[in-house]
């Protein structure tokens, strides 16, 4: 049903894409359907998304509806594989004003190093920049991280680092209070049935068998054991194919 | 005064001595046999003529066999001067002598308690242990007799070459018990719950009422009344009666519906014989923190232990904040390493579940706490049957919740991934990416689920038990809730909220640990005291 959905908006946007030229260079497309960029605002990002790894391809989308796919991800994907195709590296980045969210994906080999946690990272970081209006800084810096952590660089994460500060806090002073409660549980034994004080007494039983039935076996396991041929391992081409899907992670503003 | 207990070779003190089952002289050093000696006109087999020491705090009573006097209480830890008062108390059938002495118990509580994290220093110092006192304990024996032979249908499945042979078996069991003798505490300071820890007592040690056993020791007499404990004694006797009925089945299981018919054909010829009393041997120490009282008890003669054991709080946050700290620096590396960030709403709903677990386990204790302080599964407290059925006091069966399954099935599956994970790497990348995206979407529902049930748990589970913890906890998971639905765009709100939320839930565990405090200690006894007993006790 997904499959059917995306050929669907994949073919909406050819038609799009034939109508509405806004190709800039070869690596780099920038679609502002929401008309978020001045002019300036348009040459200098695209000036500025040139001067990164001309190996890599970038993708700009703004969009304020939903006609290429129920969520960021889709829309994205659908103007990424028609620009590009899915199995090529690259980043794209959308601002979507229809549901107010901004989403980063990684393509190709790109999603290994701009993970799904990295996106969400990013898009923490630059959310407040498209909540002000300030769409060209929000896109502009989400491709300046972009760019450092596809060079093996490292960027800032104070979200990531707050939230696990704030879990930590909760979670160090739960354990505590646990270790507290199973350390005197450990004092309190669980009592068996109290002992009684026997006199005289005896307990004596016998069985008699007065009916007996025999009912033949069902024979579940066949001998062998286990199936023949094949092996145990995976042959060469299954799993992951290299290239294939993406990452991609987004913030609402 | 003069001793009970003169030594027939120089007339010093005789005490008993539990290592070598001798009365030993503290004068000359002199064994004697405890079997064959005969001490004073105020001491033998049939009553007890002693001094009776009243506290003047809590009005508990203790009688002083030959000792040189009271320090403090063992029932409410104070250090007031006990009043003396002359007694003539009757003796009870058998006693049960003391198999640990005073080191024996005091080593087993050292090494009980060793290995506690965040136990108050004053419960561990030696001063404190130095205090056990050696203690009599009165307890009621009830006995019954049946003579009957119980028929029932048994069944065994087994193997036999290819087939599955199904045997169908008459079971016919002789029972001819004369004496089945039931133990319940018969007094009114030991709570049953207590009690109930401290068993079982090894009852083959019972010997008849030897007044030369209590050289030395301390005894409490009893304070309730026989009938008190007859229904649950006969109950307890018709389960022990079945159990070893059913045990004489062997390999065969019990026939559906065979239960009910043994149970029947025993209903009735169990007969009860009567009730006698005997002492029953246990190492005791109070102490005080504010105005409650933490019980450390020994079984003198199974060495089984209660300790009540509050928590430390300045100790427990210190470690609580190194803790954290390791949390935080191991989340931050595997957020690395495994490539997972956190979504706010998501911390939302963690912030949820965790404060209604907050809310329910307040709600468990704070009900426990309740329950302890005002007796309500402690029969002994109330005297007599009638008593206690005006209070519609019942005594308490236990429940028990087995977490080790679950955790067991966690535990399987986390070392499964991580089998995987040793020969592909990028799968184990794959999976958490997987398990990140499943947390973020699927997991918040099922939480605020779970979260809703925990909650409805709680009020359930409280109910006349200080309500604190659970509301705080309650007001933090709804609290979370109505941040996580109001879809606010920007984050600051979520995380001023959430900072919020967090401390309150601080503020929940701090006040459950107090919460706990109250339920590792017990009201200061009041016996017997005009306006006293618990509303007279501080909480």
């Amino acid at each position: 049903m997904r499959k059917i959905r995306i050929v669907l908006y994949a073919f909406l946007a050819c038609l799009l894409i034939s109508t509405k030229a806004y190709a800039a260079d070869k690596n780099v497309i920038i679609y502002d359907d929401a008309e978020l960029l001045s002019s300036d605002e348009y040459i200098q990002l695209e000036k500025y998304l040139k001067t990164l790894d001309s190996s890599i391809n970038y993708l700009v989308v703004t969009t304020s509806s939903h006609d290429y796919g129920d969520s960021e991800d889709e829309i994205l994907y659908t103007y990424y594989d028609e620009s590009f195709g899915e199995k090529s590296d690259g980043i794209a980045f959308i601002v979507d004003m229809y549901d107010r969210r901004i989403h980063l994906s990684g393509y190709g080999e790109i999603q290994y190093k701009i993970k799904d946690a990295d996106s969400i990272d990013i898009t923490d970081n630059v959310y407040r920049y498209a909540s002000k209006g300030d769409y060209y800084n929000c896109i502009l810096h989400v491709f300046e991280q972009a760019d450092t952590l596809v060079h093996e660089g490292a960027i800032l994460r104070p979200m990531r680092f707050a939230v696990t500060f704030l879990v930590s806090i909760i979670l160090g002073f739960l354990l505590a209070f646990f270790v507290a409660i199973k350390d005197r549980k450990a004092l309190i034994k669980n009592t068996g049935e109290m002992e009684m004080l026997l006199a005289g007494a005896s307990f004596v039983g016998g069985a008699t068998i007065y009916d007996s039935k025999r009912v033949l076996r069902h024979e579940s396991n066949s001998s062998g054991g286990f199936s023949s041929g094949g092996g145990g391992s995976f042959s060469g081409g299954g799993g992951f194919s290299s290239g294939g899907g993406h990452s991609g992670g987004g913030h609402s503003f | 005064m003069a001793t009970m207990f003169p030594c027939p070779n120089c007339g010093g003190q005789l005490r008993f001595n539990v290592k070598s089952t001798r009365l030993i002289c503290t004068s000359c050093g002199e064994p004697t046999n405890p079997y064959t000696y005969k001490p004073t006109d105020d001491i033998n087999e049939t009553g007890v003529n002693t001094k009776i020491y009243t506290c003047p705090c809590c009005a508990g009573e203790i009688q002083l066999i030959d000792n040189d006097g009271m320090e403090f209480c063992p029932y409410c830890g104070n250090q007031a001067t006990m009043e003396e008062r002359f007694s003539t108390a009757g003796a009870p059938k058998y006693i049960m002598p003391f198999n640990l002495d005073k080191e024996d118990a005091q080593k087993k509580y050292i090494e009980k308690t060793a290995k506690i994290h965040f136990a108050p220093d004053g419960l561990k110092d030696k001063k404190n242990v130095e205090k056990l006192v050696g203690l009599y304990t009165p307890y009621y024996l009830y006995d019954y007799s049946i003579y009957d032979e119980v028929e029932y249908t048994g069944i065994h499945r087994y193997d036999s070459g290819s087939y599955e042979v199904t045997d169908l078996a008459k079971i016919k069991v002789k029972v001819d018990v004369q004496h089945l003798k039931v133990p319940f505490d018969a007094s009114e300071t030991l709570d049953d719950t207590i009690a109930s820890e401290l068993e079982p007592f090894p009852m083959g040690d019972l010997i008849d009422f030897n007044p030369n056993f209590l050289a030395g020791f301390f005894v409490e007499n009893s304070s309730v009344n026989q009938d008190l404990y007859l229904e649950d004694s006969s109950d307890k006797a018709y389960d022990y009666v079945y159990k070893r009925v059913v045990a004489k089945a062997g390999e065969y299981t019990l026939k559906g519906g065979q239960e009910k018919d043994i149970r029947q054909q025993i209903d009735g010829k169990l007969s009860y014989k009567g009730c006698e009393g005997a002492y029953l041997p246990l190492y005791f120490m109070t102490t005080r923190t504010n105005d409650r009282v933490s019980y450390s008890i020994i079984n003198g003669a199974s060495g089984e232990t209660y300790i009540d054991m509050p928590i430390e709080k300045k100790k427990m946050f210190n470690w609580a904040v190194i803790a954290s700290l390791v949390i935080f620096v191991a989340m931050l590396m595997l957020s690395f390493i495994f490539s997972f960030s956190y979504d706010v709403k998501g911390l939302c709903a963690f912030a949820c579940l965790i404060s209604s677990i907050i809310a329910f386990v307040g709600a468990k204790i704070a009900n426990e706490t309740y329950r302890f302080d005002n007796h309500l599964d402690d029969k002994g407290y109330y005297g007599t049957a009638e008593n206690a059925k005006k209070h519609e006091i019942k005594a308490k069966k236990k429940k028990t919740f087995n977490t080790e399954n679950l955790v067991g099935v966690l535990i399987t599956i986390g070392i499964a991934v991580l089998i995987f994970a040793v020969f592909d790497f990028q799968f184990l990348l794959i999976i958490m990416s997987f398990l990140f995206r499943i947390f973020s979407l699927v997991l918040p529902p099922i939480i605020y689920i779970a979260s809703g049930v925990l909650l409805v748990l709680s009020f359930i589970k409280i109910g006349h038990g200080k309500k604190l913890v659970t509301s705080l906890g309650v007001f933090s998971a709804i609290v979370s809730f109505v941040i996580h639905i109001m879809d606010l765009a920007n984050d600051i709100y979520y995380y001023t909220a959430l900072i919020v939320v967090f401390a309150v839930i601080l503020i929940s565990i701090n006040a459950m640990v107090n919460e706990y405090n109250r339920f590792a200690t017990h009201p200061s006894p009041q016996f017997g005291k005009k306006g006293g007993k618990l509303e007279n006790a501080k909480n």
